[in-house]
């Protein structure tokens, strides 16, 4: 017999009144635990797959969809934008890159994108098999792709129309044949889900399209320079470029939209005048995320409070638990006392019984988020090819676990001032 | 030897009780009878160290209790005195051979299982060693209960009214265990109780 072995007899005793304090705790340590690692890893990846892009162009329509469609592909795009009229952004001086980005067609759901070598440099990405695409069809594939879909180095395959339809839908697959030239390593980037391919994969794909799948073209704008928007006599007047950017063959492709980096902040000032009367937009990443995450947040300090309730009353449950049991083994504590304990040992007992609970409550909450999070990861993952880590931690975690233990402590604590300062012939007289 | 002097305690209602000297030697048993409410439960609480008194001194050979700290009264207790309740109090959370286990690990001594056996034995009950304390009739309980008292060997041995609740036949049964008892273990017998069953057990009675 030791003091922590009949501290855990005891509370298999009592093991209903213990049950209920455990499952309060498991359920609130488990629901702050699931919400800091959620935001944690959100934050990481929102932030990482921003990565300096400071601006996004493309079509008119919810900047934050146009956002969500083109750096975290995670929405449909707001619609198409011709590469010629982009040119009044792309060209000017005060951007320093622009990554195009054109979508349209998918394999197994996972999206494929016609861009060109910057996108995969900005991410920095480093091929783990093979090459980058160097012509049309070639495909270069991220990790969880290649993961998911099994294709290898060399293999081929047939896209289908759309970005996230199912595949087999033979009416809507195009019969040209990708070829895999090269898989690339896990980068924890939206690359990784990515099947990546040159601009010009898409827009032949699109030209075999029939006419409805492809917007008009019209012939007399061919090769003609972008129409520079009137800009009103002004200070603004000197930002206007001195020429009109000179007509290239692809001014009437189209792409869904460019990735910006600019090169002076005056970029962002600028630049948004200059496309006011287009049909194009730009949109501010850091921007969009923070007004989106602001609204997300709403909801997470909500379920956040929720939660410390749910732990609070755990820890009320905790004290009035010890509180009645005490109470009812007042006898059981004196007896001990008569037997030799000292003071010292009775409360030690009954810190023991209140920090198992707790802690019993710490691991199954614990256990509980990551097996909440697995949940959620596997349903974002089937809508979005998003996946969270279940074997991550945070040093919040660390913070919330030390926390509950004083909670914990402090829970017992008048349990066991009421242990320690009780009286042992009054007690067993029953007086 | 146990001696006492001027031994009194004084009530919360102001009322002070002093009761009259007592001197009992090393294994020898003592009756101390009186009716209720003459304070019997209190003088052996004061006499095992449980409630502190007023006045006077309590000497166990050389050691005065009255004038050790808390914890080394508790060390005393542990080490020098066994008490048995009216009624039989367990820790209900343990078994049988755990709440034999209790006195020994409280008084940090050997945990011997085996001596609970034998002890166990003795009362015929060894079949219940593993059962919860909850599973025994009131009987047997109190049987145990004596046999807790006396598994860390103590010098004193003290009783309070163990056989009031109990039936003729039960009362001789916890009457000749406890003289047995005390008497192998060379423990002195100190029954407060006002059973006039146990009269031709001990012959040295001290009236309050």
């Amino acid at each position: 017999m030791n003091i922590l072995k009949l501290a855990i007899k005891n509370i298999r005793h009592q093991w209903l009144d213990s049950a209920l304090s455990i499952l309060l705790l498991a359920f609130g340590v488990g629901a702050i635990s699931m919400l800091l690692l959620v935001e944690k890893q959100t934050t990481e990846q929102f932030n990482k797959n921003i990565k300096d892009i400071d601006m996004v162009l493309g079509a008119k329509g919810s900047p934050l969809q146009l956002i969500l469609a083109n750096v975290y592909h995670v929405d449909a795009p707001t619609g198409n934008i011709r590469v010629g009229d982009a040119k009044i952004i792309t060209k000017n001086p005060t951007i320093e890159t622009a990554i195009p980005l054109a979508y349209g067609d998918n394999y197994q759901q996972w999206r494929i994108v016609g861009t060109d070598a910057n996108y995969a440099l900005h991410y920095e990405m480093v091929l783990n098999q093979g090459q980058a695409f160097s012509k049309e069809y070639d495909a270069t594939i991220g990790a969880e792709v290649a993961q998911a879909t099994g294709l290898k180095l060399g293999d081929t395959f047939l896209s289908t129309h759309g970005l996230d339809k199912e595949q087999g839908d033979e009416e809507h697959a195009h019969h040209h044949e990708y070829t895999v030239v090269g898989i690339y390593e896990k980068s924890g980037t939206v690359i990784d889900k990515l099947i990546l391919t040159p601009l010009e994969t898409i827009w032949h794909a699109h030209e075999e399209e029939p006419a409805e799948n492809v917007v008009a073209q019209e012939p007399d704008t061919t090769l003609q320079p972008a129409p520079i928007p009137a800009i009103k006599k002004g200070p603004m007047m000197m930002l206007r470029p001195a020429h009109a950017p000179k007509a290239e063959p692809n001014d009437n492709k189209e792409v869904t939209a460019y990735l910006l980096k600019k090169r002076t902040p005056m970029a962002q000032i600028i630049l948004p005048n200059l496309i006011k009367d287009s049909k194009m937009q730009l949109a501010l990443p850091a921007i969009e995320i923070n007004r989106l995450s602001q609204n997300f947040g709403l909801g997470m300090d909500t379920v956040q409070a929720i939660a410390i309730v749910i732990m609070a009353l755990s820890f009320v449950s905790i004290f009035v638990s010890l509180y009645n049991s005490i109470k009812k083994r007042k006898f059981e504590l004196a007896l001990m006392r008569t037997m030799g304990a000292s003071k010292w040992k009775v409360v030690k007992l009954i810190q023991f019984e209140g920090l198992i609970i707790t802690s019993l409550g710490i691991l199954i909450g614990l256990a509980l988020s990551r097996v909440g999070l697995s949940i959620l990861s596997h349903q974002l993952n089937n809508s979005f090819h998003y996946q969270f880590q279940i074997n991550d931690g945070s040093v919040q975690e660390v913070a919330l676990v030390v926390i509950t233990f004083i909670g914990g402590i402090l829970a017992c604590a008048i349990p066991a001032y009421q242990a320690y300062k009780l009286d042992i012939s009054k007690t067993l007289s029953n007086e | 030897m146990l001696k006492t002097n001027q031994l009194g305690y004084q009530y919360p209602n102001n009322k002070l009780l002093v009761f009259p000297d007592i001197e009992i030697l090393d294994s020898s048993n003592c009756l101390i009878l009186g009716e209720s409410g003459c304070g019997k439960t209190t003088l052996l609480h004061l006499l095992a160290g449980l409630r502190t008194p007023t006045q006077g001194n309590i000497w166990y050979n050389d050691t005065d209790i009255t004038a050790l700290a808390n914890h080394q009264k508790d060390d005393f207790r542990g080490k020098n005195i066994g008490v048995v309740f009216q009624s039989s109090a367990f820790i209900q959370s343990l078994s049988v051979l755990e709440n034999l286990m209790m006195p020994l690990f409280l008084s940090h001594q050997v945990q011997d299982e085996n001596k609970a056996l034998q002890l166990l034995k003795k009362v015929n009950l060894e079949h219940k060693i593993r059962k919860p304390i909850s599973a025994l009739s009131v009987g047997e309980q109190q049987r145990v209960s004596i046999l807790r008292a006396i598994m860390h060997q103590p010098k004193w041995l003290f009783a309070d009214e163990p056989t009031s609740a109990l039936d003729n036949t039960n009362a001789t049964r916890v009457i000749d265990l406890m003289i047995e008892v005390a008497a192998e273990n060379k423990s002195s017998l100190i029954v407060v109780t006002h059973d006039h069953r146990w009269n031709n057990a001990i012959s040295h009675t001290i009236q309050l």
